[in-house]
């Protein structure tokens, strides 16, 4: 069951400008995520794009998520990104924001005298080893985003290509302890979890089973494309078979979710993209939300 | 300032043992990302062909970024290699800022290309169309453009003229030779 029943379970769509037109024409949605940073504020406040503002007034849910706030940088954590998180949030009346367990950049207000204080973005988001030192530093920036929010914060586990050496705890142990240091909440996502088991060898079913399911406020899912012999988590393709088996086990474990897709870029013609959503919908037991769908089938 | 942490009962860097862990993820964060962004080598125990692949990842999705608002740009550097190499070598030597996005970003590979002669011709057309459009702000930044009169615009060797204001305008002559 989903934590704190923030979101109700079923399917939901991370909310994208290209993909306005296809997103106003679904019918029982069960909430709409929005990129924060692509909420801006030329002076008067955030501006909500009006499509958007259209599916909140119609009832319903959405949710900030953060891209840029680099929650595990080792720099403290950046109050004017986190001011705009929650301004974003409060925008959209979202119930909780989330944002991800990752660093985007080095350098930054790092403690005084310490070496490579000049900021290099990197353009994406990258892992933090999984180790002690990683959990004081990212426990200390999730209580002081934690403070400047009002509303709870889940974080979200990333894809990632390149692992620490450092690391000395699994993504599971490490993602618990966090979340039990801090309170945070869990967005699961079943792409990323698939992607970080295949390309180290590992289970993708026993991975997610090993990550703190009670925690979970919502759950991403996204398609990707195999890559220079990598399974790459794109968000441009459509979700592979083996990625909606693995979301289905996990519906099947932990029950009804809030589950969303993620879908960034290359957007295929309406019917495909619903057909895709109809794909996802199937997989998790849930009732479609396309236009013209039939009724839920049960099991 | 933030609100003090209520949470933790302290202040955020008053845990033992934290301003080291961050020196110490700090150098190491910083080595990572200078890695795969810009010329720096593969930090100590990463796996060189996992480093290379986000490296590649990184420089394909900026490429794409920047690609939203240059498209014709973007689908030339993908198809003809010599200018991949190009492209991958300014995207090292030009690590993005925290103010930098992808439109900025575009714009300074046109201009990198276009002073080494090598801006694909299928590019002329949204070469033109920024510095139409655009001027540079003494920060270095692209800021749009606000004139009225006459306007000369150059792309590569070529020069055109246009007559109006940014909102209507019409070319007069060009592309002329300039060089």
């Amino acid at each position: 069951m989903a934590s704190g029943g923030l979101l109700s379970p079923g399917l939901g769509i991370g909310w994208r400008p290209g993909l306005a037109g296809p997103i106003a024409r679904l019918d029982g949605l069960s909430f709409v995520e929005v990129v924060a940073e692509n909420l801006h504020d030329h002076g008067s406040g955030i501006d909500v794009p009006a499509p958007l503002q259209r599916l909140i007034d119609g009832g319903l849910t959405a949710v900030a998520h953060g891209i840029s706030l680099s929650l595990g940088s080792a720099a403290e954590v950046d109050q004017t990104r986190l001011a705009h998180l929650r301004a974003a949030g409060e925008a959209i009346s979202a119930p909780l924001v989330s944002e991800h367990l990752a660093f985007v950049r080095s350098g930054g207000e790092v403690p005084a005298g310490a070496p490579h204080a000049d900021l290099l973005e990197a353009g994406h988001l990258l892992p933090v080893p999984r180790n002690q030192d990683s959990l004081l530093v990212l426990t200390a920036n999730v209580r002081q985003a934690q403070a400047g929010l009002q509303v709870p914060l889940a974080l979200e586990p990333i894809a990632a290509l390149a692992e620490w050496p450092e690391n000395t705890m699994t993504e599971g142990q490490f993602l618990s302890e966090l979340l039990d240091r801090t309170g945070a909440l869990l967005v699961l996502d079943v792409a990323n979890v698939y992607a970080n088991a295949v390309n180290n060898g590992r289970d993708p079913l026993a991975t997610l089973l090993e990550f703190p399911l009670e925690r979970i406020a919502y759950c991403h899912i996204a398609g990707g494309v195999v890559l220079d012999g990598l399974y790459q988590d794109t968000h441009q393709a459509p979700v592979p078979a083996e990625v909606l088996e693995l979301a289905g086990e996990l519906l099947r474990v932990a029950g009804p979710l809030p589950l969303m897709l993620e879908r960034d870029g290359n957007f295929p013609p309406e019917p495909v993209f619903f057909a895709e959503l109809d794909a996802i919908a199937d997989a998790a037991g849930m009732p479609r939300v396309t236009p013209g769908a039939p009724a839920r089938t049960t099991g | 300032m933030g609100p003090v942490d209520s949470t933790a009962g302290k202040a955020p860097d008053a845990e033992p043992g934290l301003p080291a862990a961050r020196s110490v993820l700090a150098a190491r964060q910083h080595e990572l990302v200078a890695a795969l962004v810009a010329d720096g080598p593969v930090p100590e125990g990463f796996d060189p062909a996992r480093v290379a692949a986000v490296r590649l990842g990184l420089a394909r999705k900026r490429l794409g970024g920047l690609g939203q608002h240059f498209p014709a740009l973007a689908a030339a550097v993908r198809s003809d290699s010599a200018l991949w190499e190009l492209y991958f070598e300014w995207h090292v030597s030009h690590p993005s800022g925290p103010m930098v996005g992808y439109f900025a970003d575009g714009a300074a590979l046109i201009d990198c290309l276009d002073q080494e002669g090598r801006l694909p011709a299928e590019a002329t057309r949204e070469a033109l169309m920024l510095r139409m459009d655009t001027s540079t702000a003494p920060d270095g930044q692209r800021i749009p453009a606000r004139w009225f009169g006459v306007r000369v615009v150059r792309v590569g060797e070529n020069r055109w003229w246009a007559v109006g204001s940014r909102r209507r305008w019409a070319w007069v002559r060009g592309p002329r030779r300039s060089r």
